[in-house]
């Protein structure tokens, strides 16, 4: 039976840096942020044709809501917590228009940056991985999917999440059990499938 | 606690970062974001109609040629929510305040800031930034980017969607101190305390990072150090310090500095021991002892 393993950042107060206000332009939070806001939104379920739509509402968000960050928590905490309520926004309005939607593949050639430089291995790599990460984010729902997302991806602490989502630090815990028990049931049958299809053990 | 994998980890690791967005991507989405801004003012500009300023012939969103002559040549004129942003090259200061400006501003702040509503309702008008091709004056010494970021309704207290209430206070600017008097002299006195020296523009920053990297992409390491360091002059505090001491690192290993990136890399990870940047940091060729 394996030990506990929490990822290094989960039991500290932050796992990020929170940004000093007085230094915190719009431009500035948007070019830093941008591929984190883009890949969370994407990774919390929304369509990919729906994706840039979404980003663009969470920065209206927080060109509106810049002055309220204080610094108390970190910025990745202040955006998730736009983020989330963005996509659920989101949801929403698919649901009235159109209930029968879903979600379509993304196409990660139309991602991949020409700065790929001189290591197109590892940046194929990274793709495909982060295609597959996306895939088995499929298989968790609701809070367990976004905890997952905040924790094990992008590396924040328990703190961090319960004020992004305002669960308690301890439904934050039992959320990532869970999710962890999904996420490794669904990697392990697509270890299986892969495996089947190539006709070797991975 | 059950545990994922090592497989599993390991698939994290690798892709946990996404793929990055090309620039196109991310122009196009900063486009769509400034256009919805002001795709919102435009329902407001209506009401410029009753104030003193007269809509400027061949310039939209109000700007009078004589406030647009007080503050200098206006390359591109924009409505960001509350506020009015002109990027203005001049070369004097500006002496005489130009209450247009803040007639605009001020017509353009009660209404321009919709309480986000799921997307849809209020930010379909789509505006075509005026552009100030009419207004010429001297050529311009230095750049500067005017930023009147007014209150939008000051102490109205609206109901996010959230369910918080929020006060919509005043927000920080940015603004040369040549502009500033100008704007400072408006009736809704925004807030200037983030005002930048004479010369500090809001892009200039993000824009001179961002060449660095791409000439760093290119494989010109040398050029790449040379404009790190004038950032690092020029915006000693700037938000992007990660960023720039990140790249520095990268640009030393691309010149084969390998005891300089080491060093480098070690004070970087010092500083910023977690995140996807410390994560390339240590997965770079200076093999940091952090």
């Amino acid at each position: 039976m394996k030990a506990e393993h929490l990822p290094p950042s989960f039991e500290s107060s932050f796992g990020q840096e929170a940004i000093p206000r007085d230094l915190l332009t719009f431009e500035s939070l948007y070019d830093a942020q941008l591929d984190f806001v883009w890949r969370s939104v994407r990774r919390l379920g929304v369509d990919e044709p729906s994706v840039d739509d979404v980003v663009q509402q969470v920065f209206l968000v927080v060109h509106r809501r810049l002055a309220e960050y204080e610094g108390r928590s970190s910025i990745k905490t202040w955006l998730f917590a736009i983020l989330l309520f963005a996509v659920r926004e989101h949801r929403r309005t698919l649901r009235r228009k159109s209930p029968h939607r879903d979600g379509s593949a993304t196409d990660p050639d139309t991602l991949i940056d020409s700065r790929v430089g001189n290591n197109p291995e590892r940046a194929l790599e990274r793709a495909e991985a982060s295609r597959a990460i996306d895939e088995l984010l499929e298989s968790l729902d609701g809070d367990k999917r976004a905890v997952f997302v905040m924790a094990e991806l992008e590396g924040m602490s328990a703190v961090e999440i319960s004020e992004a989502t305002g669960l308690e630090p301890r439904a934050v815990y039992s959320r990532l059990r869970a999710a962890r028990k999904d996420f490794e049931r669904a990697a392990s049958q697509m270890r299986r499938r892969d495996a089947a299809y190539t006709g070797r053990r991975t | 606690m059950t545990d994922l994998s090592d497989e599993t980890r390991n698939l994290i690791a690798r892709g946990r970062e996404g793929v990055p967005l090309t620039s196109e991507r991310r122009s196009a989405i900063r486009a769509g974001v400034y256009a919805k801004l002001t795709g919102a003012a435009v329902a407001a500009t209506t009401t410029l109609a009753s104030t003193k300023t007269a809509a400027a012939a061949g310039v939209g969103a109000g700007w009078t040629t004589a406030a647009l002559k007080v503050v200098g040549v206006v390359a591109a004129v924009a409505t960001l929510g509350g506020a009015t942003v002109a990027i203005v090259t001049y070369d004097r200061p500006v002496t005489e305040p130009s209450t247009s400006v803040t007639a605009v501003a001020t017509a353009v702040a009660p209404s321009a800031t919709k309480a986000f509503d799921g997307g849809s309702a209020g930010f379909e008008e789509h505006a075509t930034p005026p552009t100030a091709a009419s207004v010429a004056v001297a050529p311009p010494i230095h750049e500067a980017v005017v930023a009147a970021k007014l209150d939008a309704g000051r102490g109205t207290r609206r109901m996010s969607r959230d369910g918080r209430v929020a006060e919509e206070n005043a927000v920080p600017t940015t603004a040369t101190s040549i502009g500033a008097p100008a704007i400072a002299d408006a009736q809704q006195q925004p807030n200037l305390s983030e005002a930048k020296e004479p010369g500090h523009s809001l892009e200039a920053d993000v824009l001179l990072l961002k060449e660095a990297h791409r000439v760093l992409t290119a494989g010109d390491g040398a050029q790449a150090l040379r404009l790190l360091a004038e950032h690092a002059t020029r915006f000693p505090a700037s938000t992007l310090e990660p960023e720039r001491s990140a790249e520095r690192v990268f640009a030393l290993c691309q010149q084969k500095q390998l005891e300089a990136a080491r060093a480098a890399a070690d004070a970087f990870l010092d500083a910023h021991p977690r995140g996807p940047l410390a994560t390339r940091v240590r997965g770079s060729c200076a093999q940091p002892t952090r």
